[in-house]
C-alpha cells in the first residue's frame, strides 16, 4: 500500500473514531488506526532563552517560550502526544550557574514533559545538586543503569513509566552513559553505573512480556555512534530485543530523519536525536493498527 | 437506564475487540527548527522566566573593569590567549606558596572568538568561560613539559603564559625556554592548568597521573578577580601580542 492511501485510510479511521461507534461497525477492510505523536528534545543545556544576537552561528535560535507555543499547537491537533527528553538538561548558560537547574525543571514541568533521563551534565552540581532540584520536576527521570543507593538521588528516579494513549500501552525506560572519566568522581559520588545493554535487555523484556507494552521507547544518553569501541545507541539497538525506538542524546547529533536498524531478533528499531540547545524539536508519528494477531493490513516493512 | 441495557453493549464491545492487538504499522518523522521569527513566545512561560532573568541580568550587567582594545583569539599567539594565560599564572601565584613556572590553557576552552573593547561585565566573563572548569597546580618533569608543548605545537599553539617561549618545527616544540632558561629535562616544573586537561582531556592523557593539587578555584572566578584587581589599581586590560610561540 502506498503512503497516500495509508494516510487516507488513517484519516478515514479518524472520522469513524469521532462517531464513537467504530468497533461494532467497522468492516475488516477498514482497520482501526491509532496515532501516537512523540515529541522530543535532548541536550537542551540550560538554553532557556534563544541564543543571543551576537553574530554567532546559532544567534536567535531556540528558546523555551517559543518551544512551548509549538508544543501547544501540536497538542491541539493531536490527541495522543508524548513529550520526552534524553538528558543534559543542565549546564551551558548562567541560568544553571546561578539557579542550579531549578528553572530548567520548572519550565519542563510547565511544558508538560512526560519523562526524561539523566545526562552526564545533570551531575554538574553534584548528585546532591540534582536531588535538590527534583522537587521542581512533576515528571519522572527514568534510568535503569544508575544505582543511586546511598546517594541523595536514592528513590528519586524510576526504571520505567507506562503511558496509555488511546488504548495503546507505551513503556518508556532510560539508560545513562558511563560516568567515570567523563564526570569528576566527586560529582557523581557513590552512583553505580552498570552495562546499559544488559539493563536495556532486562527492562525491555519486562515491559514487553510482563507489562504487555505495545510500544517500547528507550531514552538514552549514550550518544549516537563512536569510531572507537564504545557503547552507543547504534550498539544498543543492534544488541537488544524489544526496543522499538531509541530517543538519543549526548553527541549533539542533528539527525535529518530517524535511523532504522535491526535488533538482535531481526526486528526494526529506530534511533532519533535532534542536536542540542532546543534548536530543534523532534516529532515521530507512530501508527498502530488494531487487528487480530498475525493480521495487519496497513503494516509496512519498517526495516526498509 | 436499567442494568440490562448497559451489560449487553458492554458484552458486544468485549467480543468485538477480543483477541485484537496493536500492530506497529508505520512511523513518520519530521523536525521543527525554532528560528527567531518562527513561533510566538508563550506568555505564561515567559512570565515564569522573567523574575529569574531580571535577577540574573542584574548580576551579569555589573561592570568589573575596562578593556583597552578588542582582543582576538588566535594561534599560535594572540592578545586574548596571552591575557588569559597570564591571568592564570598570576592568579595561581597569588594562592600558591611555591613559584609557578608557567600556565597553559586549552585553546578550545576559551569560548569566544573576540573579546570586545570597553566596559567588562560579569556576563562577558561567562561568555568567555561558561563551564565550571577549575584551576589545578601540576608538577611536571622536564620530559613531561616537552610532551605537553609538543602536543600544543602539533595543534598550532595553545595559550601559554609569558614565562615560556618555543618555536614550532614540523609540529614539535623546539628551543623551549622557561623563565629565560633552556628547558631542563631533568628538572621538575610547577604549572597552573585547567582541570579539563589535567584530567587527560584533549588527548593530554599523560598528564592524568602526574602529581596535582585541585585549587577548587573556578577559572571564571579567577578571571573576574583578575579584572577587578586591575580596576582597583586603576588599570585596564591591555595585553600585547608578544611572540611566545613562533613558527
Amino acid at each position: 500500500m502506498n503512503r497516500r492511501k495509508f494516510i487516507a485510510n488513517a484519516s478515514y479511521t479518524g472520522l469513524l473514531l469521532s462517531t464513537g461507534t467504530y468497533p461494532l461497525f467497522a468492516s475488516p477492510s477498514e482497520p482501526e488506526i491509532e496515532r501516537l505523536t512523540i515529541l522530543h528534545t535532548n541536550d537542551v543545556h540550560s538554553r532557556i532563552e534563544p541564543f543571543p544576537m551576537d553574530g554567532s552561528k546559532n544567534e536567535g535560535l531556540g528558546g523555551v517560550a517559543k518551544r512551548a507555543t509549538l508544543i501547544s499547537r501540536i497538542r491541539e491537533e493531536q490527541k495522543n502526544v508524548l513529550l520526552l527528553d534524553a538528558g543534559d538538561i543542565f549546564q551551558g548558560t548562567p541560568y544553571f550557574n546561578f539557579y542550579g537547574g531549578e528553572l530548567e525543571l520548572k519550565l519542563m514541568s510547565q511544558l508538560g514533559y512526560d519523562a526524561g533521563t539523566i545526562g552526564n551534565h545533570d551531575f554538574d552540581a553534584g548528585v546532591e545538586g540534582l536531588a535538590k532540584q527534583m522537587k521542581h520536576a512533576n515528571f519522572p527521570l527514568l534510568v535503569t543503569n544508575y544505582n543511586f543507593a546511598n546517594t541523595a538521588m536514592q528513590g528519586k528516579t524510576q526504571n520505567y513509566r507506562i503511558f496509555r494513549k488511546g488504548g495503546v500501552r507505551i513503556g518508556v525506560f532510560g539508560v545513562g552513559i558511563e560516568l567515570k572519566g567523563l564526570v569528576p568522581d566527586k560529582l557523581y559520588g557513590d552512583t553505580q553505573y552498570s552495562d546499559p545493554v544488559a539493563a536495556a535487555q532486562k527492562w525491555g523484556e519486562i515491559l514487553r512480556h510482563e507489562e504487555k507494552c505495545d510500544y517500547i521507547i528507550c531514552l538514552s544518553h549514550l550518544g549516537y555512534k563512536y569510531n572507537e569501541d564504545k557503547v552507543s545507541d547504534r550498539v544498543l539497538a543492534q544488541n537488544t530485543s524489544n526496543i522499538d525506538l531509541i530517543i538519543g542524546g549526548h553527541t549533539h547529533t542533528f539527525m535529518k530523519e530517524p535511523e532504522r536498524l535491526v535488533n538482535k531478533d531481526g526486528k526494526p528499531v529506530l534511533i532519533n536525536q535532534v542536536g542540542w540547545a532546543g534548536i530543534v524539536l523532534g516529532r515521530l508519528d507512530v501508527y498502530f493498527e488494531k487487528n487480530k494477531k498475525g493480521t495487519c493490513i496497513t503494516c509496512k516493512n519498517l526495516t526498509v | 437506564m436499567n442494568k440490562f441495557s448497559f451489560v449487553i453493549p458492554a458484552l458486544i464491545l468485549f467480543f468485538a475487540s477480543c483477541g485484537k492487538v496493536y500492530h506497529l504499522a508505520d512511523v513518520q518523522g519530521r523536525t521543527y527548527r525554532i528560528e527567531k521569527a518562527s513561533y510566538p513566545v508563550d506568555v505564561r512561560v515567559a512570565s515564569v522566566i522573567e523574575p529569574y532573568k531580571l535577577e540574573l541580568d542584574k548580576t551579569m550587567n555589573e561592570v568589573i573593569g575596562y578593556c583597552e582594545k578588542e582582543l582576538v583569539k588566535g594561534k599560535p599567539n594572540s592578545t586574548l590567549t596571552n591575557w588569559f594565560a597570564d591571568a592564570l599564572q598570576d592568579e595561581a601565584q597569588e594562592i600558591s606558596a611555591e613559584p609557578i613556572d608557567f600556565a597553559v590553557q586549552n585553546y578550545g576552552g576559551i569560548r569566544v572568538p573576540v573579546f570586545g573593547k570597553g566596559p567588562v561585565t560579569v556576563g562577558k566573563m561567562y561568555e568567555l568561560m561558561p563551564f565550571d572548569n577549575v584551576m589545578y597546580i601540576l608538577k611536571l618533569k622536564g620530559t613531561d613539559v616537552k610532551m605537553l608543548f609538543d602536543k600544543m605545537a602539533e595543534s598550532g599553539g595553545w595559550p601559554v603564559s609569558r614565562n615560556v617561549s618555543f618555536r614550532i618545527e614540523y609540529g614539535k616544540a623546539e628551543n623551549i625556554r622557561i623563565k629565560g632558561a633552556a628547558l631542563d629535562t631533568t628538572a621538575v616544573y610547577t604549572a597552573a592548568i585547567p582541570d579539563y586537561i589535567a584530567n587527560g582531556g584533549d588527548n593530554m592523557i599523560f598528564l592524568k597521573n602526574l602529581p596535582s593539587v585541585n585549587t577548587g578555584v573556578l577559572l571564571r572566578d579567577m578571571l573576574i578577580k583578575n579584572v577587578k584587581d586591575l580596576q582597583a589599581k586603576g588599570k585596564s586590560i591591555n595585553p600585547q601580542e608578544d611572540q611566545r610561540i613562533t613558527e
